[in-house]
C-alpha cells in the first residue's frame, strides 16, 4: 500500500506545479472572499432581519437564520457538486493518457510497483486533489457562514464529499478509458458521457415510465441501472447542506454502488493494463 | 506451465471481478432507488375486443327469436336469428348514451369481492332484508342492468320476484307476446315493465317501456343498441360526449370544448378480471382535430406523472404511470388503470381495515 500512497503523492505534487490547479485554488478563494465581503447579515434573536448580497437585498426578512440561509446552503453545495465534477473531469482527462506516455510508463514500470498500484495510485491521487478543492471551498463557505450569521453547519462539506465520490467513480471510468485510448481529449468525452448518463440514471423512475412497454423500455432500465446516480447525490448533498431530511438508506445503498462502480471501473482497468506490453 | 498462462490467469479473474464488481454496484444502486425497478411496471391488459370467454357469453345470450316482421311463411320466421333481447331492449338513437353493467361479473370479480367483502354486519342485514323483500337475491338472480337515455333496464333471473308491492300500486296490462306492464296509479314513480321474467325496465313513460319491448319481439324494427362485437368487459357502452362533459364536472372547462367540437362520441370498456382497466376510444369526424387533442391528452398525463413525482405523490404516480393515450386513423383511446392493491388499500381504509375486510395477506 505504500507504493499506492506514493503514486499519488507524486501525482499530487503534479498537479500542484500546474497552473491551472493553482488557478482553481485561486478562483475558489476569490469566490470565497467575494462572499466575505459581499454578503452582509442582520441577525436579530436568530431570525435574520436583512441580507444583501453584493448591495442588492435578498429579502427573507424575519425568517429563521438557518431557513433564510437554506437557499443559499443548497446553491452553493449544487454549485461545488456539478461545477467540481464538471472541473473534475477537464482538469484531470489527462492525468491517465500522460501516465502512459512512451518512455514514461517503461521508467515507471521499471520500478519497484505492480501495475494495480499504479492505476490505483493515481485514481486516489486525483480524488485527494478533487476532495481537497470541494472540501476547501465548502468549508469556507462554511465558516464564513457561521461567522457572519451564526449557522454552523457541516452540511456544505459533507455536499463536498458526495461530490468528490461521485467524481471518483467518473474518474474510474475515465482511466480505464485511457487505457485502451491514449486520449485525454476521449477520456474527457468518456468521463462527460457517464456524468450525463448518470444525471439521467438518477431520475430513472421517473422517466422510464414515459417509455413504451418494450424493447426500448427494457433497454434504458438495464442500461441506466449500470450507471451511477449522480443527480440522486447531488439531490441528496442540496438536501444536507440546505438541512433536509434525506433519505439515508437510498443514500447508503448509492455511495455503496458507486464505489463498487469504481472499484469494478479499476479492475477493468487494471486487466487491460495487465494485458499491455507497456 | 508457460508464463502467459501464469499471466492470463489473473486476468481472467480481474476480468471477472470486474463484472461480478459491476453487477454488484446495479443490484445496490437499484435498491436506492425510489422505487424498486420493476414494481411498476406490471403489465395491465386494457380491454380491446372480446376475449373467448366474452364470446361464449355473448353467444349464451343470444336466447330469443323474434317473429319475422311481416308474419309470412313459417320457414322465414326460422331465418331470423337469435338475439340478445338486452341489446334490442335499449334505444339506440344517435349521440344516446347507452351503458351497459355486467352486475354478476362485476360481483364475482375481484373487485366485487372485495366491494362485498366491505359490507359491514349492519349493512349486511339490511341487505338480507332487502332480499327478502325482494323475493330475489340480486347478487345472484341481478346479471347486466344497462342505461339507455333515461331508461334502466335490468336482466337476470326475476322469476321469484315479489311483485306484490307494484301490483298494490300500478295498473298492470300486458304487451306484445311476453310483456306486462305495471303503470303506477299516481302520476310520481316510474313505469315498471317485465319481459318474460328475465328483462325488467323502468321508464319514466310507459310509451317507452312499450317501444323496448315492440323492439326485443321485432315489432319496431332497430338495430341492436350495441354490437355483440362490442359487448365485452364488465362496464362498456358509448357515452355521449355532453354526457361525458357533464360526468366530469367539465362544463365549462377549456378542454370540454375542445372535446364538443372535436369527438362525438366515447366507447366506453372496463374490465374488472383483474386490475381495473379502462379503455375509452373517442372518435369523431374532423381528424386533425381529435389527433390534437390526443396529443395533448398525453403530454398533459406525461407532466402530471413528472409533476405527480417530483410532489412526491406516490400514489397518483403510480395511477399515472398505468395512463396513456394510443393515437390511430380518426380516433384516439385514453387508457386508465386501477391496480387492485391501490383499491385494496383505499378500501381498507374506509372499511375499517384489513380485518373487516378479511384481507389479511
Amino acid at each position: 500500500m505504500r507504493a499506492v500512497g506514493h503514486v499519488a503523492g507524486d501525482l499530487l505534487r503534479e498537479a500542484l506545479s500546474r497552473k491551472w490547479f493553482m488557478a482553481l485554488g485561486g478562483v475558489i478563494t476569490l469566490g470565497l472572499v467575494l462572499v466575505l465581503f459581499s454578503l452582509r447579515f442582520e441577525v436579530v434573536d436568530g431570525a435574520l432581519a436583512t441580507t444583501r448580497l453584493f448591495g442588492e437585498d435578498l429579502g427573507g426578512r424575519g425568517e429563521a437564520v438557518e431557513l433564510a440561509l437554506r437557499a443559499i446552503f443548497e446553491g452553493s453545495a449544487w454549485v461545488v457538486f456539478y461545477g467540481g465534477v464538471t472541473f473534475g473531469i477537464v482538469a484531470c482527462s489527462d492525468f491517465g493518457p500522460s501516465l502512459l506516455v512512451p518512455g514514461r510508463i517503461e521508467l515507471l514500470l521499471s520500478l519497484p510497483l505492480r501495475r494495480w498500484e499504479l492505476l490505483v495510485g493515481t485514481w486516489i491521487g486525483v480524488l485527494m486533489i478533487a476532495t481537497l478543492g470541494a472540501v476547501y471551498g465548502a468549508g469556507g463557505l462554511t465558516l464564513i457562514l457561521g461567522w457572519k450569521a451564526g449557522v454552523w453547519t457541516i452540511g456544505p462539506v459533507v455536499a463536498a464529499g458526495l461530490a468528490s465520490l461521485s467524481f471518483s467513480a467518473i474518474y474510474a471510468a475515465m482511466l480505464a478509458v485511457s487505457l485502451w485510448v491514449r486520449s485525454a481529449a476521449l477520456s474527457a468525452a468518456a468521463g462527460f458521457l457517464l456524468f450525463f448518463a448518470g444525471i439521467i440514471a438518477g431520475y430513472r423512475d421517473s422517466i422510464l415510465p414515459a417509455f413504451k412497454p418494450g424493447a426500448g423500455r427494457e433497454i434504458f432500465r438495464v442500461a441506466s441501472g449500470l450507471v451511477p446516480r449522480i443527480s440522486s447525490l447531488a439531490d441528496d448533498a442540496r438536501a444536507i447542506a440546505g438541512s433536509r431530511p434525506v433519505d439515508l438508506q437510498g443514500l447508503a445503498f448509492n455511495v455503496g454502488g458507486l464505489l463498487l462502480f469504481a472499484a469494478a471501473a479499476l479492475a477493468l482497468a487494471t486487466w487491460r493494463f495487465e494485458g499491455r506490453d507497456s | 506451465m508457460p508464463p502467459s498462462s501464469r499471466r492470463k490467469k489473473p486476468r481472467v479473474v480481474l476480468f471477472a471481478a470486474a463484472v461480478a464488481l459491476l453487477a454488484t454496484a446495479s443490484w445496490l444502486m437499484s435498491m436506492g432507488d425510489s422505487s424498486p425497478p420493476g414494481s411498476a411496471k406490471r403489465q395491465v391488459e386494457f380491454p380491446k375486443s372480446p376475449r373467448t370467454s366474452e364470446w361464449q357469453r355473448i353467444e349464451s345470450r343470444r336466447t330469443y327469436q323474434a317473429p319475422s316482421p311481416t308474419q309470412a311463411a313459417e320457414e322465414e320466421i326460422i331465418d331470423q336469428p337469435l338475439r340478445d333481447p338486452l341489446l334490442y331492449a335499449l334505444a339506440s338513437g344517435p349521440g344516446e348514451t347507452r351503458v351497459v353493467i355486467e352486475a354478476n361479473a362485476l360481483r364475482h370479480s375481484p373487485l366485487g369481492e372485495l366491494m362485498i367483502d366491505c359490507l359491514r354486519p349492519q349493512e349486511s342485514q339490511e341487505f338480507t332484508r332487502l332480499q327478502e323483500r325482494l323475493g330475489i337475491d340480486p347478487l345472484a338472480d341481478l346479471d347486466r342492468v344497462a342505461m339507455s337515455g333515461s331508461a334502466v333496464v335490468l336482466t337476470g333471473n326475476f322469476g321469484r320476484l315479489n311483485w306484490e308491492e307494484f301490483e298494490e300500486a300500478s295498473d298492470s296490462r300486458a304487451h306484445g307476446d311476453a310483456g306486462t306492464i305495471f303503470q303506477p296509479r299516481s302520476d310520481a314513480g316510474a313505469v315498471a315493465a317485465v319481459w318474460r321474467d328475465e328483462l325488467i325496465i323502468f321508464a319514466p313513460e310507459a310509451g317507452a317501456a312499450e317501444e323496448a319491448i315492440d323492439r326485443i319481439e321485432g315489432r319496431l324494427q332497430a338495430e341492436p343498441a350495441l354490437a355483440e362485437g362490442e359487448s365485452y368487459g364488465e362496464v362498456y357502452g358509448r357515452i355521449s360526449v355532453e354526457q361525458l362533459v357533464a360526468l366530469m364536472g367539465l362544463e365549462q372547462d377549456e378542454l370540454a370544448g375542445r372535446l364538443r367540437s372535436a369527438a362525438k362520441e366515447v366507447d366506453l370498456h372496463v374490465d374488472a378480471s383483474g386490475d381495473v382497466a379502462i379503455s375509452a376510444d373517442i372518435r369523431g369526424p374532423r381528424g386533425s382535430e381529435l389527433d390534437d387533442l390526443g396529443r395533448s391528452l398525453a403530454g398533459a398525463i406525461s407532466l402530471a406523472r413528472l409533476e405527480a413525482r417530483r410532489q412526491g405523490e406516490a400514489e397518483l404516480a403510480e395511477l399515472l404511470d398505468f395512463a396513456g393515450v394510443q393515437r390511430g386513423e380518426g380516433q384516439f383511446t385514453l387508457e386508465l388503470a386501477l391496480p387492485l392493491e391501490l383499491i385494496r388499500r383505499h378500501l381498507q381504509d374506509a372499511c375499517g381495515g384489513p380485518v373487516a375486510l378479511g384481507l389479511e395477506e
